[in-house]
């Protein structure tokens, strides 16, 4: 029985190994695909934020004189829970309407550069540890950045879905695994039948062989029928045995 | 004796493992497409909730100037835009109040790969989502979104094919394992306690059996070895007694699996790698990519000669293991080449090895050969090759597409010494001499056994089969399908998965083949009908190109591969053995593998040159009629040598 158990072993151990890899990539794959969903609706939400600073940039005004910029970002981020903070900044790169109160401690000093090198079409695409960030650019008509959006989006709701996920695929992974084990061992018990037959048929023959000895008999004890497969027969097995034993015996009494 | 001990134990049981493990995938396969679906399904409620604010706060803007709906203008155009930037909407309505299609847009390109999901995954009703246009709380129309069912599934198409992948390796892993496995437990065991007897009964009490390899028979094992034991302290002699030597090719078959999966893991991308990497001005883009391939082929013609003397010198075992450590390095320093001369040295330098390693497995298999089975020998021995091979490659494009392609041969070179550490264990190192089979010739032949090379049927097999055969490998596989298909814009992972199509037909029909040209079929038919299928496979190409023609082409061509492979040598051994002069084998072997590596490095180096003149296509069709050309000598060959054959025993009157 033993080499069922070593067989299933090994079909598990490759088993498992597998469905790891398929977990772990498809986990990696649903997180990709998560994000960029994530970073396309944000990009679409940034460009629409971005129309009323447009209409006033197109006049060649400042940002800064928008009035109810606090409302128009309100309104955008209430859209979504997820979204932390939007901010507007000016050419300088300062930040002139943000819908968090300690703007200065959110925005980072390279966004505005980065975002004007990107050029309108691209925007800003950064994801940090916690945050997606996606920016879009403001320019006046004669092609000057006037400054710019930039949305701060929390991951933490992403990671939990992404996780969760993981351990859905992780769960249904573990169950097919133990019904394949289950599955696997009838399988096999069947499939081997054959050489467990042959392993027993040659271990019974050499147990009546043994017998013989602690009987001290050398009458025949031949009930069984013998057993043959996988290429050996146990009557073979038992006429080599006894031969080979005469040999030794021999050999063991000779006269020095 | 037990023919191949491991073999009877393990077909029964592998066909089951491999069933357990596909179902295990493709249940965990349906399930995760279920779970993506619902997980992703709030981000996409969301994505549809913006495109219904964003068109509603345009459309209400121009019904605030007073422009009823159905008469708003170029909204059209404006929807398709939207279409742009929401990838699973298919398709976006524009309704009136009374149900009237105001406007309308449709998706019109079809994802590529979209038909592989189909099987996977249910065809859902397409989803639609309806939201309401108000203007100054009056309802003035309705947008209606259809999302693609398949929108989860089509992005999943690469994981499916990378789990694909994975799958297939595994279970070509599974069945050498579970080989292995019973081989351990039950077809060695056996095989040696029945040896044993049969030695003990002829009166031989020189051996035992130690008791780890006597599996579940160590009772037995035990009683036996301790004859041998008594004896020999009754004469005085206290040594320890040697074990039975007993070698199986199984011994070899793990070790060197995993040894060529790690050497073929650059299979999909060696030429892009090294074309990628540059080099000095006058090294082409071309130039770049063959020469890795042309420095492998170099390096193991080099060897090609003196493989009959090192095989007599360094016994395989020691050979294999000595070969490990320095192909692991030589697979570092491909890893870590920014040149492509760098890479072609490394690479070289690794097939200076691994052929080094391959030829003591050879040796052994040979040795380890009942009688009469040569072709099923090489056939198992090219088997586990092919096997790794076609492991390697699927596995490497699929690690390069993810980790990058000199990552990809660091973890070669991990493996490599994975192959080591399991075949110190399993490879044993004293084997018999082979078996020379002695046949009627017909004419006494004279000369040195060189002499063997001028042989007209081995001319012809050389010219006939090896020649074509090893030139469209070279050129063909190795080199023109990832370039071309490169070309094409297809990424490596798939690339992977196509040249992988040409190891797995040489794996699936490499046994049965063997058998057939052991048995009734014999080696002829094989030969030719192989070659004119490759033959044909490859001219095809004048007439169709693309992805799936490629692909198609590169499967048959393995077919044809393989029914010429393992059957060349065992032919080359027939011929050599119908010789009498002692020696002729080991040198026809020789000859035919040197003359094999030649022949690719010329067919590789013509075909850059041919590809920048007249098209990847054409030199491949001009491959073909090469191979059709070689069909064509053989069968002429074939008449004539039985012509004389005829006329010779007609001469001698028997």
């Amino acid at each position: 029985m033993a080499i069922v158990w070593r067989i299933l072993v090994a079909i598990g151990a490759i088993n498992f190994i597998v469905l790891f890899i398929f977990v772990s990539i498809a986990t990696l794959q649903f997180d990709t695909i998560l994000s960029g969903l994530i970073q396309e609706r944000l990009v679409v939400i940034a460009d629409r934020v971005r129309v009323p600073f447009a209409a006033v940039a197109n006049l060649g005004l400042p940002l800064s004189t928008v009035r109810n910029a606090r409302a128009i970002l309100e309104d955008a981020r209430q859209d979504d829970s997820n979204i932390e903070h939007i901010h507007v900044y000016g050419q300088d790169g300062a930040i002139v309407h943000s819908t968090s109160r300690t703007p200065s401690a959110t925005l980072s000093q390279t966004w505005p550069a980065e975002l004007h090198s990107k050029g309108i079409k691209e925007g800003l695409r950064i994801e940090t540890e916690n945050a997606f960030i996606v920016g879009a650019d403001i320019t006046s008509p004669t092609q000057e950045l006037s400054g710019g959006i930039v949305i701060v989006y929390s991951k933490s709701q992403a990671r939990t879905q992404v996780l969760a996920t993981a351990a859905s695929l992780g769960l249904t992974a573990g169950l097919v695994l133990a019904g394949m084990l289950f599955f696997g061992w009838g399988v096999l018990r069947i499939a081997l039948s054959e050489h467990v037959r042959v392993f027993g048929g040659i271990l019974a023959a050499y147990d009546r062989f043994e017998r013989q000895f602690w009987r001290s008999s050398m009458v025949d004890h031949e009930g069984d029928t013998p057993i043959s497969g996988l290429g050996v027969s146990s009557s073979t097995f038992d006429s080599l045995l006894k031969q080979s034993e005469t040999r030794y015996i021999d050999r063991r009494d000779k006269p020095f | 004796m037990l023919e191949q001990p491991g073999r009877i134990a393990a077909r029964r049981v592998v066909i089951w493992a491999a069933l357990t493990l596909v179902v295990s995938l493709l249940v965990t396969l349906y399930a995760a497409l279920h779970i993506f679906e619902e997980a992703i399904a709030p981000e996409l409620n969301k994505r549809s909730q913006l495109i219904g604010v964003t068109v509603r706060e345009e459309i209400e803007r121009a019904l605030d100037y007073g422009v009823p709906l159905d008469s708003i203008a170029g909204v059209d155009t404006y929807l398709e835009g939207v279409l742009d930037d929401f990838e699973e909407v298919e398709q976006i309505t524009l309704l009136s109040v009374s149900g009237a299609i105001a406007a309308t847009a449709t998706r019109q390109t079809q994802v590529p790969g979209a038909e592989i999901q189909t099987k996977l995954a249910d065809i859902d009703e397409p989803a639609w989502i309806s939201l309401p246009i108000l203007s100054r709380n009056a309802l003035v129309g309705e947008l209606r979104l259809e999302t693609d069912p398949k929108f989860v599934s089509t992005r999943l198409r690469n994981v499916v094919l990378d789990i694909l992948v994975v799958g297939l390796v595994s279970v070509l892993l599974l069945f050498e394992l579970i080989i292995w496995v019973t081989a351990g437990a039950v077809g060695k065991p056996l095989d040696r306690i029945f040896s044993l007897l049969r030695e003990q009964a002829a009166g031989n009490f020189k051996h035992v059996i130690p008791a780890p390899d006597a599996g579940e028979l160590r009772r037995i094992a035990r009683r036996l070895s301790d004859r041998a034991i008594d004896l020999s302290e009754r004469a005085g002699k206290h040594l320890q007694l040697p074990a039975l030597p007993q070698a199986y090719f199984v011994d070899i078959r793990l070790p060197l699996f995993i040894f060529s999966t790690a050497t073929e893991i650059s299979g999909a991308f060696l030429p892009l790698y090294s074309r990628d990497a540059g080099g000095p001005e006058w090294l082409t883009p071309n130039l770049a990519a063959i020469a890795p391939l042309v420095a492998y082929l170099v390096a193991i013609a080099l060897v090609a000669p003196f493989s009959s003397v090192i095989v007599r010198r360094i016994d395989p075992r020691r050979l294999f293991i000595i070969s490990i450590p320095l192909t692991a390095v030589t697979m570092v320093g491909v890893g870590l080449g920014n040149s492509a001369i760098l890479i072609a040295f490394w690479h070289g330098a690794m097939a200076l090895v691994y052929a080094l390693a391959t030829i003591a497995c050879q040796e052994y298999a040979l040795r380890t050969a009942s009688r009469g089975e040569d072709a099923q020998a090489i056939g198992s021995f090219l088997f586990v090759i092919l096997g790794g091979a076609f492991c390697g490659t699927a596995l490497g494009g699929v690690l390069a597409n993810r980790i990058g392609a000199g990552q990809t041969f660091f973890i070669g070179a991990a493996l490599v010494l994975l192959a080591g550490i399991v075949g110190a264990r399993t490879i044993a190192p004293k084997i018999g001499e082979r078996i020379r089979q002695q046949t009627v010739y017909a004419r006494e032949p004279t000369g040195p056994p060189a002499g063997i090379l001028l042989n007209a049927r081995f001319i012809a097999l050389i010219l006939g089969i090896s020649v074509p055969t090893n030139i469209g490998m070279a050129v063909f596989i190795w080199y023109l399908t990832p370039v071309a298909l490169s070309a094409d814009g297809v990424n490596v992972a798939d690339i992977g998965r196509v040249v992988m199509l040409y190891y797995l037909m040489q794996v699936l029909a490499g046994p049965i083949v063997a058998q057939l040209a052991d048995g009734k079929v014999g080696n002829l038919p094989l030969l030719i009908g192989g070659i004119t299928i490759s033959g044909l496979a490859l001219s095809s190409l004048m007439l169709w190109s693309g992805f799936w023609p490629i692909a198609i082409v590169v499967t048959l061509f393995g077919l044809g591969h393989t029914m010429c492979d393992a059957t060349q040598y065992s032919q080359a051994i027939r011929i050599a053995e119908s010789d009498p002069r002692p020696g002729t084998v080991q040198i026809a072997l020789s000859g035919l593998r040197l003359i094999e590596r030649l022949a690719a490095i010329a067919g590789l180096a013509a075909s850059v040159f041919l590809v920048d003149n007249i098209g990847y296509d054409t030199t491949i069709a001009g491959i073909g009629m090469m191979m059709l050309t070689g069909a064509v000598i053989m069968v002429l060959v074939q008449i004539v040598t039985t012509a004389q054959g005829k006329s010779n025993t007609v001469r001698s009157g028997k």
